[in-house]
């Protein structure tokens, strides 16, 4: 089968990446596919480059980057979220006249179509939020 | 079909359900379904009307029919218990029971519920 998942919560407040990312993993696990996670609203702070949790706790950012590059996944952040909350790459910081970029690598910025074309193209659409 | 639960300026989501609509028209057939709270998302609100941290996306509902979406429904025990005046909205929905929402929801391709 084949799956997209939507994730809306915030990266440390909430359990949503959290539960996301365990149920990418066993969805890979388990012989399926995953066309694309498309992180909307607050979930787009996983993108940020900036972010230094505690040693001692997960690091959810690169735990979304691993899994992306042990399996090639498509981590896609939505535009008009990013902007709002400073998430940005070097085009858009470009554009607006900031003085610096901060999008992770593995990450990429889209726009909201990504979401409805995954949607459509896939068997199923599991949306965590926070 | 994009479903709206959400009251007009308590968050961003009734805002970005419009948006979403509006992209999902380039992509496939587009239906709206406006739930509980959401309904109130139908009252037409004059500019002056809009809490200044929001935008006054709601005017964006009349472009609906330019991106032809014009299959808009909404829960007809939401509509009552609000009493929503019709000659205060800013699009006429279809009045549906909880039978017909069932129906819509389990028939449709894709829901994305904001």
């Amino acid at each position: 089968m084949n799956f997209a998942l939507s994730i809306q919560g915030s990266p440390y407040d909430s359990a949503c990446h959290w539960s996301a990312l365990r149920f990418a993993e066993a969805v890979l696990e388990a012989g399926h596919s995953i066309h694309r996670i498309f992180f909307y609203h607050d979930a787009v702070l996983i993108g940020s480059n900036l972010q230094a949790p505690p040693q001692d706790e997960v690091d959810l950012t690169r735990s979304w980057q691993a899994l992306s590059s042990q399996h090639h996944l498509d981590l896609c952040l939505c535009i008009a979220s990013c902007l709002r909350r400073g998430i940005i790459n070097q085009t858009e910081a470009t554009r607006f006249e900031k003085p610096a970029e901060n999008l992770h690598i593995g990450f990429t910025i889209t726009g909201l179509g990504q979401l409805i074309e995954a949607a459509l193209v896939t068997d199923r659409l599991v949306t965590f939020r926070g | 079909m994009v479903i709206f639960s959400q009251r007009p300026h308590s968050s961003i989501h009734a805002q970005e359900a419009l948006d979403a609509a509006l992209a999902g028209t380039a992509f496939a057939e587009v239906s709206l379904l406006f739930l509980g709270d959401g309904v109130l998302q139908l009252l037409y609100e004059p500019i002056n009307a809009t809490p200044q941290h929001r935008k006054a996306f709601q005017r964006g509902f009349a472009a609906l029919t330019d991106y032809e979406i014009t299959n808009i429904a909404c829960c007809a025990d939401a509509f009552n218990r609000f009493r929503l005046p019709e000659q205060k909205l800013i699009i006429q929905p279809k009045l549906l029971t909880p039978s017909d929402i069932s129906h819509r929801i389990t028939h449709s391709r894709q829901i994305l519920s904001f």
